[in-house]
């Protein structure tokens, strides 16, 4: 690898350039077709996310109490602090950590009944299964900044507001994320 | 290959919160090695955004549920919240719900409080209660008080809620208490310019609707009603109220009283609007 090309590793996925502020203000106002848009723009990309974070079986209902969360709550939006984009991505995070919490007792639960260790799930399909299966088994912190930062494309600044923690925690947690991760895809060959 | 001490700074500068000198990176493999593995390591997680296929079914069955309960009326909200939050605890147990839960020093008195939405709060415990502050957003609370347990006060920007044995919702807004939803028990509210109500299960309290209220706006006290933010809604609606009600006379009379206490109020245009037909030359 050349030097040069350590400059382009942090790439930042296509921000689309919309009204989000004029469809903030119109939500604010109690208008259905604004939230029907802003839902349109950017519930696709919050399913996937939720997907990653909490599994398929709770991703809709994350994302339906969201949106419903973000429509309530759209006259305190402030559009110098944070995109919509990233407040929504917050929103959905919060939600995210709560469903987490409450299901973690249920997996501990369930980890005590174990008679073997986990193992990671291998794919024969490639390295991209392998990579989301290595995903699952970080730790729950982690994984979700590790998710904001690589899979969407979110500044540490911006981690640090949606998830409410210190920058610095952001970047340990991002750390130790990576480490667990190369170390995991390093087992699994 | 040894290892660089200067391996942090390549992650560093990947994250954009720091610089590696591009010389040494030329140079040294360690380096070379730790940023290749860093790029291997961000493309495939990055790969992952475009790797699940979109579920079209999850996303519509979403869209209808958010577009038709989020912007109806409150109190129509409440019934369709309950039914989301029913399904979201037969899905995930009754634990799925807790965001936030901290146990109370003395062991009687439990509170589980979850933040609904930008909820800005602390607790403390004093001793003859617990002590939540919200002062801003919606938080739930619910609170397993036994007999002889420490009464739970949330404190809002403009008064207090006591519970008694509840499950209940609170949305602080511009520095006031703009709803009370409540599930289970039963609180008692104090606030500023709404003396103490007793709002009980499946009722909800709200601020506009207390405000539009026949009534309630003589009630306000009168030296919060003139100064406050209050007070100038409460005239206002008295305006609207008596257009509604199709009595012009009395419609121009609050109109007057509006103009007469806030000559420079955030509604005196529309307010003036009502008055002009009278100003006009029979």
């Amino acid at each position: 690898m050349s030097a040069s090309r350590l400059q382009l590793v942090r790439s930042e996925p296509t921000r689309p350039v919309d009204d989000d502020r004029a469809r903030m203000a119109a939500i604010a106002r109690g208008e259905s077709a604004a939230l029907a848009e802003l839902y349109d723009s950017h519930a696709p990309a919050l399913l996937g996310f939720a997907t990653r974070a909490v599994g398929r079986a709770d991703a809709e209902d994350i994302v339906q109490t969201a949106f419903i969360t973000a429509a309530r709550m759209a006259h305190t939006w402030d559009g110098r602090s944070a995109s919509a984009r990233a407040w929504l991505f917050g929103i959905t995070a919060r939600h995210v950590k709560e469903r987490q919490r409450a299901s973690s007792r249920f997996a501990r639960a369930l980890l005590s009944l174990a008679t073997e260790p986990t193992r990671i799930g291998k794919s024969p399909s490639g390295d991209r299964l392998d990579t989301s299966a290595a995903l699952e088994h970080l730790p729950e912190a982690k994984r979700l900044v590790l998710v904001l930062a690589e899979v969407e494309g979110f500044s540490g600044e911006e981690i640090s507001k949606m998830l409410d923690i210190p920058l610095n925690t952001v970047w340990t947690r991002l750390h130790h994320a990576r480490r667990a991760m190369r170390e995991l895809l390093e087992e699994t060959p | 290959m040894s290892a660089c001490i200067r391996l942090p700074e390549v992650e560093a500068a990947k994250d954009g919160r720091g610089a590696l000198d591009p010389a040494h990176l030329s140079t040294c493999a360690a380096c070379q090695a730790e940023a290749a593995s860093l790029l291997k390591l961000s493309l495939d997680l990055s790969s992952l955004r475009t790797a699940l296929p979109v579920d079209r079914d999850a996303l519509a069955r979403a869209r209808e549920v958010v577009l038709s309960s989020a912007l109806v009326p409150r109190r129509a909200i409440r019934w369709q919240r309950l039914a989301v939050a029913a399904a979201v605890l037969v899905v995930s147990g009754v634990g799925a719900m807790v965001a936030f839960e901290r146990s109370a020093p003395t062991p009687e008195t439990r509170i589980q409080a979850t933040d609904e939405g930008a909820a800005r709060w602390t607790i403390d415990s004093r001793n003859d209660s617990e002590a939540i502050t919200l002062t801003e957003g919606t938080l739930r609370l619910s609170v397993t008080r036994p007999t002889n347990g420490k009464q739970v006060v949330v404190h809002v920007p403009d008064g207090t809620i006591e519970d008694i044995g509840t499950v209940f919702h609170v949305v602080v807004a511009n520095g006031a208490t703009q709803e009370v939803r409540v599930d289970q028990g039963a609180v008692r509210l104090s606030l500023t310019g709404f003396g103490v109500v007793e709002v009980h299960a499946g009722e909800h309290w709200s601020r506009l609707l207390e405000l539009a209220k026949p009534g309630s706006i003589g009630q306000q006290p009168a030296a919060e009603g003139d100064d406050s933010r209050d007070g100038e809604d409460s005239a206002y609606l008295l305006v609207i109220r008596s257009l509604r009600e199709g009595s012009s006379e009395a419609a121009a009379e609050a109109a007057r009283a509006y103009l007469a206490k806030y000559p420079r109020g955030f509604r005196a245009r529309e307010v003036e609007a009502v008055l002009r037909p009278e100003a006009a030359p029979e």
